[in-house]
């Protein structure tokens, strides 16, 4: 049975107006702790989550540290982290299981749906759903976004013998159903910053117009009951997508009541520019999911370079003219033994840096942004000539204080995927028990 | 409720992998021309070993069923949801060009169709703020301009803007956008939403907005009436069936002739008011645009990553497209002549691609293939040629996978799991053609039963590169195109071509896809009845598409679904 949680927000909405609350018995998090002594309000931000997937794995010896434990020697793909060094993991011997018993298609395929689920995945999709919407769908109704999704390329066309839906999507909000991404920056900046789209009303000499959040209100209550008319007429499962419709229409509503809470480090972004460069394009999405952290407009992101064959050409990176995953397949470690792909991966990992760096530059609480977030950043196998043991996994953040980080932890070969997102759920709060193939357990030596 | 429909779902995609698991043994036939009895028992051991050779008889969810096809019984009547292009043509049909467009719920590709997904798809919470956001800045837009909203809105002039003018906006524009007249009640509900917004035109646009949401203008609504005689069957007719006509035909909403036709007496009720409206619906070029989506989708069109290069992408796409027009709409010639046409459409961008003559002009023009190309008909075209590839490699088996898949309909199981799929690569020093590689890979036995079927096509196709373009040599080495079309031999793609064209189920296979658009879902077997009465109708008549759309919109196939959804 799920433990009873008060959000603090619940109770702001209840009230109707914000004043400094008392500290109850019900405000604990989901670790069954409570804050001591002190109101939510100013010591305990909430934690952020969150799925960032590059494309088509790393070459392992450029990856792994040489040494476990803290104070372990920066690697060539790890080296953009180095000013980070005390803000993440890197985690070894983690395999990624249940892509290998997934049916459908070929191991791009299957490892995109996989990436963020760890389950076993069927020709409808992933076995499950992936953890930044297990914590969308239980906490996420506190912001005005329960997860925010998005892609840094247009939904590509291939298949490799499964769906476009297995090569496009990492978050999925359950088996088989996956969350579609924002591909577009401009859209995806409009989302963040506007809800109310242009144009507005025209205005007339005719009285007074009710305001757009009233009139958007009405509209949605009179779909809804549109689609109750219509349903009574269907069958079952006609019915059941009518119903995942009015599902939406209550999202709708719910955010159109949501209180904005703005935290000191939320300002609005820069406007968007000229994004048709991979480089420029990643890091407007990225700062704007850091807004979108640093504002509380979600708590639960998910992120994606490239889809499940990256047929991006690299020219800042790479002479070859070649798409990455043909690079990937020239040879085990591409035309010059891992120099290419290495570097790409270095180049994926500067991203990430580019994250770390906006989160940790915005003071929260007595911390950071970074220290209250939990970001996974890997792939969707461990080396690009498709293998699965040993998957290049990053963890960064502090979770609030509820990971401990700066360290380079081996764990046995063969340690399920899914116990490393068991353990992000714990770390963000989560009642959840078991998560994906095999998340029976969290990782040992991550949770403080 | 989700699982029930993902219940639904998940059997269909059941049903193609449980086909997919047969394997390949014997020979790849067609479930039309080969015994369905064996074909259709999976658990059977030595499928095609014996005489009549039937192998993995595969056409869609026909597999599944153990039944001999008898009498036709339909299929369901899903609810249909517009697909994005049907969407913003609908938009542009309601309010003109220009609305603002934004990205909408993705569509779902099921079996190769977009339209099959129409009927199984669900709306995700994003999408449901898409399709409001749109509604909002389409209502928004429509309304900014004075004159477009005084032509929208429509009341005589001088007229008072009082609720005697919206509700007449509303009678007829909603007509539109549901495609049928407003109930009461619903006149009722959009009149009450008009009335809270405050004033004339906020209450306008908050009318224009609803309708946009309603999952009557989203979905398509075609359940069909009882029919007295059979209480298992329901007739489409009236409004939905104009509906239904429009979308397949035309890709959009009907526009008022055709919902006209469809509140007379015989309310399209009877195949020849139907073919009535056909006649005119094909002669009108909303066809040709309409039914470019079917065509795409079934010539499988719309993967060219690998060129990376969206302009010649999209080239290429118009180049089929063109040649299919040229078929179906300008010379209402047979079908065949998709595989056989010495002719192709090309512009100044494709004249170059091809290394051909350019055209003076933006345009297409019709031109004729070279000899020395080795290229006739679909096959020999770019799209062909660059769909069927991975990035920087041209491959011989996915050449043949999708002859025998998206030309004769029949299906080649997947790789089995944990085997390596790469391609082999040469050793150094040994320099060797695709061809040899793929005769090397041939050697396991687990790979050759399938391997067979696709590489002994494929090969025909090894004179053009992974972008289509004409290579004299592969690896330095001569290039052999001959092979084998289930034992009849050829020795070029111009031989394989004609081959595939004279095949039966060449035509057999366009009229499956047809009909899975038509009727929006992979047919049962008591649906083959249908088709195949469908197929021996093409085949009479020449293998003319006019005619077989004709057939098919007139058919009990296409009017009638059954009771019980």
């Amino acid at each position: 049975m799920k433990p009873f949680r008060l959000h603090r927000r619940t109770l702001l909405r209840g009230a109707g107006i914000s004043l400094a609350l008392p500290t109850l018995d019900a405000m604990i998090d989901g670790r069954g702790r409570w804050w001591m002594g002190q109101a939510w309000a100013a010591t305990a931000p909430p934690v952020r989550a969150m799925a960032f997937h590059f494309p088509h794995g790393v070459v392992l010896k450029n990856f792994t540290p040489a040494t476990t434990g803290k104070g372990y020697a920066m690697t060539p793909i790890l080296t953009p982290l180095a000013a980070f060094q005390n803000d993440f993991n890197v985690l070894s011997g983690v395999d990624q299981v249940a892509l290998r018993m997934g049916v459908g298609g070929g191991d791009h395929a299957r490892g995109i749906p996989c990436f963020a689920t760890a389950s076993v995945g069927n020709p409808a999709g992933s076995g499950g759903p992936s953890f930044d919407q297990v914590l969308a769908s239980e906490l996420g109704a506190a912001t005005k976004f329960r997860s925010l999704v998005a892609h840094n390329q247009p939904a590509g066309t291939i298949t490799e013998g499964a769906t476009t839906a297995h090569m496009n999507n990492i978050s999925w909000s359950a088996a088989g159903k996956f969350v579609p991404a924002e591909r577009d920056p401009q859209a995806f900046f409009n989302t963040i910053v506007g809800a109310v789209p242009a144009g507005g009303p025209p205005t007339t000499t005719l009285g007074t117009p009710v305001p757009l959040s009233a009139q958007k209100k009405s509209v949605l209550d009179h779909v809804n009951a549109e689609m109750t008319s219509l349903s009574a007429k269907v069958g079952a499962a006609d019915k059941a997508r009518l119903d995942d419709y009015t599902t939406g229409l209550r999202e709708l509503e719910r955010q159109l009541m949501a209180p904005a809470f703005v935290t000191a480090g939320c300002v609005q972004p820069a406007p968007v520019g000229d994004t048709t460069d991979f480089v420029t394009r990643a890091k407007v999405f990225l700062r704007l999911f850091a807004t979108a952290f640093k504002c509380d407009l979600t708590r639960y992101a998910s992120f994606a370079l490239a889809c499940g064959f990256d047929t991006h050409v690299y020219p800042d990176v790479t002479t070859i003219t070649k798409h990455h995953h043909d690079i990937t397949h020239s040879g085990t470690y591409g035309p010059d033994g891992g120099v290419t792909e290495t570097n790409l991966s270095t180049y994926y990992m500067s991203l990430l840096a580019f994250l770390l760096g906006e989160l940790k530059a915005a003071p929260e609480g007595g911390g950071t942004v970074l220290d209250n977030s939990v970001i996974y950043f890997g792939s969707e196998m461990a080396e690009g000539w498709h293998t699965f043991a040993n998957m290049p996994i990053v963890l960064a953040g502090h979770a609030g204080g509820h990971l401990s980080t700066g360290q380079h932890l081996r764990f046995p070969a063969g340690t399920v995927m899914a116990k490393v997102f068991l353990t992000i759920l714990k770390a963000a709060g989560s009642a959840t028990t078991t998560f994906g193939f095999g998340g029976t357990d969290v990782l040992p030596g991550l949770l403080v | 409720m989700a699982m029930r429909r993902l219940t639904a779902a998940s059997m269909l995609l059941g049903a193609l992998v449980v086909a997919a698991g047969f394997g390949c043994r014997g020979q790849i036939s067609d479930p039309a021309t080969s015994s369905r009895g064996a074909g259709s028992a999976p658990s059977s051991p030595g499928i095609g070993a014996a005489g009549g050779g039937s192998g993995v008889a595969v056409g869609g969810a026909g597999g599944v069923g153990a039944a001999m096809p008898g009498v036709f019984k339909p299929g369901p009547a899903s609810l249909r949801r517009l697909t994005t292009t049907q969407y913003w043509n609908v938009i542009t049909d309601l309010f003109g060009a220009g609305a603002p467009q934004s990205p909408l719920d993705p569509d779902l590709n099921i079996g190769g169709f977009f339209s099959v997904g129409a009927s199984l798809v669900s709306t995700s919470p994003t999408g449901v703020d898409q399709y409001e956001t749109a509604a909002q800045q389409i209502g928004a837009w429509a309304l900014a301009d004075m004159a477009r909203r005084t032509a929208l809105v429509g009341c005589p002039a001088g007229a008072t803007l009082d609720q005697a003018c919206a509700q007449s906006f509303l009678t007829r524009f909603g007509e539109l956008a549901f495609r049928r007249p407003l109930a009461d009640t619903e006149v009722a509900r959009y009149m009450a939403l008009y009335q809270v917004a405050g004033d004339f035109w906020t209450g306008i646009q908050a009318m224009i907005t609803g309708l946009l949401q309603s999952p009557k203008f989203l979905y398509r609504v075609e359940l069909g009436v009882p029919v007295a005689s059979d209480p298992t069957t329901r007739q489409v007719r009236g409004t939905e069936m104009a509906s239904r006509l429009a979308f397949l035909l035309w890709g959009t909403a009907p526009d008022s002739p055709l919902l006209d036709a469809a509140l007379q007496t015989d309310q399209l009720g009877t195949p020849a008011a139907i073919s009535a409206q056909v006649t005119r619906m094909m002669a009108s070029p909303k066809a040709r645009i309409g039914m470019r989506a079917f065509f795409s989708e079934s010539l499988n069109l719309q993967d060219m990553a690998v060129l990376n290069d969206p302009t010649l992408a999209a080239d290429l796409h118009e180049e089929t497209l063109q040649l299919v027009d040229d078929i179906v709409f300008t010379r209402n010639a047979s079908w065949q002549e998709l595989f056989t046409s010495p002719t192709t459409f090309i512009n100044q961008n494709l004249a170059t691609y091809y290394g051909l003559a350019a055209p003076t002009g933006a345009g297409f023009v019709k031109v004729a293939w070279p000899a020395t190309s080795g290229r006739v008909g679909f096959l020999g075209q770019g799209a062909f040629l660059v769909a069927t590839s991975t990035p920087n490699h041209q491959s011989p088996t996915l050449r043949g996978k999708s002859v025998r898949e998206d030309f004769l309909c029949q299906n080649i199981p997947p790789p089995p799991p944990g085997v390596n799929i790469q391609f082999p690569m040469p050793q150094p020093g040994n320099p060797m053609t695709t061809r040899q590689l793929l005769e090397a890979h041939r050697m396991n036995a687990v790979c050759a039963t399938c391997h067979k079927f696709m590489d002994a096509i494929g090969v025909a196709f090894e004179h053009f590169d992974f972008q289509g373009k004409y290579r004299d040599k592969d690896n330095g080495l001569p290039i052999d195109t001959s092979g084998d079309l289930d034992g009849a031999p050829f020795a070029d793609p111009r031989g394989l071509a004609g081959l595939v064209a004279a095949r039966p189920e060449s035509g057999t296979c366009l009229v499956r896809k047809f009909y899975r658009a038509a009727v929006g879902h992979v047919e049962s077997v008591d649906e083959e009845p249908a088709i195949a009465a469908l197929d021996t109708g093409f085949g009479a008549a020449g293998y003319k598409v006019m005619s077989l759309v004709t057939d098919l919109v007139t058919s009990d196939a296409f009017r009638v679904v059954s009771a019980s959804p």
